[in-house]
């Protein structure tokens, strides 16, 4: 993957970050603006791509918009909101055929830009606010989207374990913001929320495909021309978090067949941390993997799990483990899962796992090559975290680590958090 | 040298090698230059539907227990030495299996190492290896698995249609079977199966990545050449006679769910369709669908203004020869409602007459779509055979949206849409 971004900075103070590559059909763009993960805008952030993505001042209804896009060979759109980390993110993507395949020569490039600017900046508006009626019913889809978590178990138990390890603290709350926050949401106070993310906040765009970083820059210049008073992008500090002496337990149930478990680890080590491609080694030999400790281990060894697994997330230093079991299983699951972590801290860690795993670790780097969006992602992150590095040093440094060095990263792991949802059986809650 | 026979999309300027080996094996390659990845997919003609059929040499009816070929695919993941995953893990490859109504497959991807990724492949699921004491631990683990699925309301949702849907026809069994049926499965049966639908002429590998399809077809011919097959059994599957009406206009369930779920879907008796024309029957009933009740159509658009669906609202169009249906489903406050709106909206538009401008939108919107679909190997992996196997072509799948007509969707549409035909899933809140 020796292919990488070019960045440009335009008057406006947006960053252009083109990749230019003639693997892909498509040229996929992604316009992203940070914001805080914070408790008085969490909802705001997550109902905007909602409404933006109803109508814009071209085209104020939701099916013209559509049917535009239609009308550009079925560009993709995509207006989501996203956490990583304490920043929370408005991400507006589309995805446009390139001309050459569809001997139609109709500028796809520069329509599917202008569909891409007019989203995040030009809505339809009445007297200066929001349409009044996309609001309400936005503001209703998104409380139904929020109490639908729970459909999900062990995504409902995922978001449970997070409200409990971070409370209090701005990683506590969930992409999708607090239904408590919708009735307060009016067109007003949304569309002036609007403005500011738009006009000051951070703004980058990435460009990849078979395209050229010229061609490009004259483009989006052109496109994303607008003034803007944007506040340069900072550092973000971490809130502090503290681990308790003894981990939290929370045992709740519900109408369920199967138990989910989902553990809290505070690993004090984001992607900026010198000891990041260790915490991924460790991370890997732990639970990322099927040949993984708690894979082999809890599921093929015990019977005792269908799926079992743990991820890290590079913006925060967390790690959490995954685990669905037999509703009564949980203190034995707890056991066996600690075990491995144990092994792992203790260098109980075989030449092969090793191995395995840096090999598992550098084919995951090096397939995001072929994946637009894993790339974007991958230099958002970077950005995010103040980070410089390309996947190419990441695998690199990955080559060069050793066993102390897993055990030491191992050692920095504490259990913070056990959140175990179960069923309503007789001896629920016990 | 293998000669081998080449299909090829202009539009898409992709290709697909085929050749028929000695030993009967199919081997079909995609080359995708520049690509990182590289999937090796090993499938045979056999799925969830095949639980009857008959041996042409010994005469003999064989029935097995629902889930079968599911928990065969499961137990082949299992060596003498433990599971498959942990030689491809050495080889720093991902592996995984899939079980679905008409086929079984086997796939790894990987960076490096393809070659002997790809013996790997070839030898373990050629070689199978089932003991009473291995078969009664995996009984544990799908166990779990059939739980999760019991937990997950769209899957219920779905397969309560399907049940009411079909009176005998297997598409109603869970692919998985449930925690009854793969009770009785023993490792004798598993090896009649294994014996009757294993054998490489009942069998496709396909490979997509930037490798030389030349030099798979001799390396796999090199893998398998030396063993000795025997004749391909003769074997004909006994699908019972399904009755034309549905077994039930409406079921319903009440989980733990934050707000009604609805399946509900149009048994299509026009069956029989094979090759070309399945495609063709394809490629119609899904742009009939989107121009129907796509994102950009009117009636999308006003029922989600009703509040009477949101964007979980899906569709799909599934059918083999021997079965075909058109199926709707999403989350809805008001589900009886929405499935009468659908049903008149498509009948009215149907009786009406579709706007010519509208199909031409919905006809770009496809093409545009299937070719973007090309960019991801991990999206021609799991549907190249899928598609193959019901003998059909994916890469055709654009050049057949170029030349449909309206007319001839409107007709096959009119067959699809009988009301007599309707069948309705409800998963209400407890």
């Amino acid at each position: 993957m020796d292919e990488w971004f070019t960045t440009d900075e335009l008057p406006n103070g947006i960053d252009l970050h083109v990749m230019q590559t003639s693997k892909f059909k498509s040229t996929a763009i992604t316009a992203v603006i940070y914001s805080d993960l914070a408790e008085d805008t969490v909802t705001l952030n997550a109902i905007l791509p909602e409404v933006l993505t109803r109508g814009t001042r071209r085209w104020p209804r939701t099916a013209e918009l559509m049917q535009n896009l239609d009308s550009l060979y079925g560009t993709g759109l995509s207006a989501i909101v996203g956490k990583r980390g304490e920043r929370h993110l408005l991400i507006f993507s589309v995805d446009v055929a390139n001309d050459a395949y569809l001997s139609a020569n109709e500028d796809l490039l520069g329509q599917g830009l202008a569909v891409l600017r007019d989203v995040m900046f030009d809505p339809v508006l009445e007297g200066g606010a929001f349409r009044k009626d996309y609001v309400e019913q936005e503001k209703l889809n998104l409380r139904r989207r929020i109490e639908s978590i729970i459909d999900n178990k062990l995504g409902y138990a995922f978001k449970r374990c997070n409200e409990e390890m971070f409370r209090g603290e701005p990683y506590s709350l969930h992409r999708l913001g607090r239904v408590g926050d919708i009735p307060r949401i009016d067109p007003e106070g949304l569309r002036s929320w609007h403005a500011q993310a738009v006009l000051q906040f951070p703004l980058d765009i990435f460009v990849v495909g078979d395209v050229a970083r010229e061609h490009v820059l004259e483009l989006v210049g052109e496109v994303f021309g607008m003034e803007r008073a944007p506040v340069p992008f900072k550092a973000h500090v971490e809130a502090e978090h503290r681990v308790p002496a003894q981990p939290r337990r929370i045992v709740e149930a519900m109408d369920v067949n199967q138990g989910n478990l989902v553990m809290g680890y505070s690993t004090g080590i984001t992607c900026a941390d010198p000891d990041y491609p260790a915490l991924l080694m460790a991370n890997g030999i732990y639970g990322a993997y099927t040949h993984s400790k708690l894979f082999q281990n809890v599921r093929e060894g015990e019977s005792l799990a269908y799926s079992v697994y743990s991820g890290i997330d590079r913006n925060k230093g967390v790690m959490n483990v995954w685990a669905g079991i037999a509703p009564d299983a949980m203190d034995r699951a707890v056991e066996i899962i600690e075990a491995q972590l144990d092994d792992v801290g203790s260098g109980r860690i075989s030449d092969d796992e090793i191995e395995k795993t840096r090999r598992a670790i550098a084919r995951d780097i090096r397939m995001m090559g072929d994946s637009p969006s894993a790339q974007i992602d991958y230099a958002i992150v970077s950005r995010i975290n103040g980070v410089q590095e390309t996947p190419d040093e990441l695998l690199r440094r990955i080559e060069a680590i050793s066993l102390d060095d897993v055990v030491r990263v191992a050692g920095r792991l504490k259990l913070d958090t056990i959140y175990f949802l179960r069923d309503e059986g007789d001896n629920a809650g016990a | 040298m293998h000669s081998m026979e080449i299909a090829r999309s202009e539009l898409l300027k992709e290709e697909v090698a085929t050749t028929r080996l000695d030993c009967g094996l199919e081997v079909c390659v995609q080359r995708k230059r520049g690509y990182a990845r590289k999937y090796g997919v090993f499938a045979t003609r056999y799925g969830s539907l095949d639980t009857k059929f008959r041996r042409a040499d010994t005469g003999e009816v064989v029935d097995v227990p629902d889930g079968l070929a599911h928990f065969l695919e499961h137990k082949l993941f299992e060596e003498e030495s433990g599971s498959i995953d942990d030689v491809f893990a050495e080889l720093g490859a991902y592996s995984n299996a899939f079980t679905d109504y008409t086929m079984t497959g086997y796939l790894f991807s990987c960076v490096d190492n393809f070659w002997p990724c790809l013996d790997t492949l070839l030898d373990f699921v050629m070689r199978p290896h089932f003991t009473e004491e291995n078969v009664e631990k995996e009984k544990g683990i799908i166990e779990q698995e059939i739980k999760r699925n019991e937990d997950s309301p769209g899957w219920q949702a779905t397969y309560r249609m399907l049940k009411a849907m079909y009176k005998r026809f297997p598409v109603r069994v869970e692919v998985a079977g449930t925690v009854d049926s793969i009770r009785s499965i023993d490792a004798d049966i598993l090896y009649r199966c294994y014996n009757t639908f294993y054998h490489p002429s009942n069998m496709t590998l396909f490979v997509v990545g930037d490798v030389a399809p030349d030099e798979v077809a001799e390396r796999t011919s090199e893998a398998l050449g030396n063993r000795d097959y025997g004749p391909a059994p003769a074997v004909e599957c006994l699908y019972p006679q399904e009755p034309r009406e549905v077994g039930a206009r409406r079921v319903e369930r009440r989980m733990p769910v934050s707000e009604p779920l609805v399946c509900f879907g149009f048994k299509d008796n026009d069956v029989g369709y094979e090759g070309t024309r399945l495609l063709r029957k394809t490629v119609c009933m899904e742009m009939l669908l989107y121009t129907l009740i796509g994102r950009s159509s009117e009636l999308y658009n006003e029922l989600y203004e009703a509040g009477l669906l949101d964007h979980t609202f899906d569709w799909n169009f599934d059918c083999d020869k021997d079965y075909s249906f058109a199926v709707f489903e999403g989350k809805s406050s008001s589900p009886d409602a929405l499935v009468d709106r659908v049903c008149r909206g498509i009948s009215d538009s149907l009786a009406g007459g579709i706007d010519r401008e509208l199909f031409e939108r919905a006809r770009r919107s496809f093409i545009g779509s299937a070719l973007r679909a090309f960019n991801s190997l991990e999206f021609i992996a799991y549907n190249f055979l899928d598609y193959h196997f019901r003998t059909m072509r994916l890469l055709d799948r654009v050049g057949v949206a170029e030349n449909i007509s309206l007319g001839e969707v409107i007709d096959l549409g009119k067959r699809l849409f009988d009301p007599e035909m309707l069948a309705v899933s409800v998963v209400n809140p407890l």
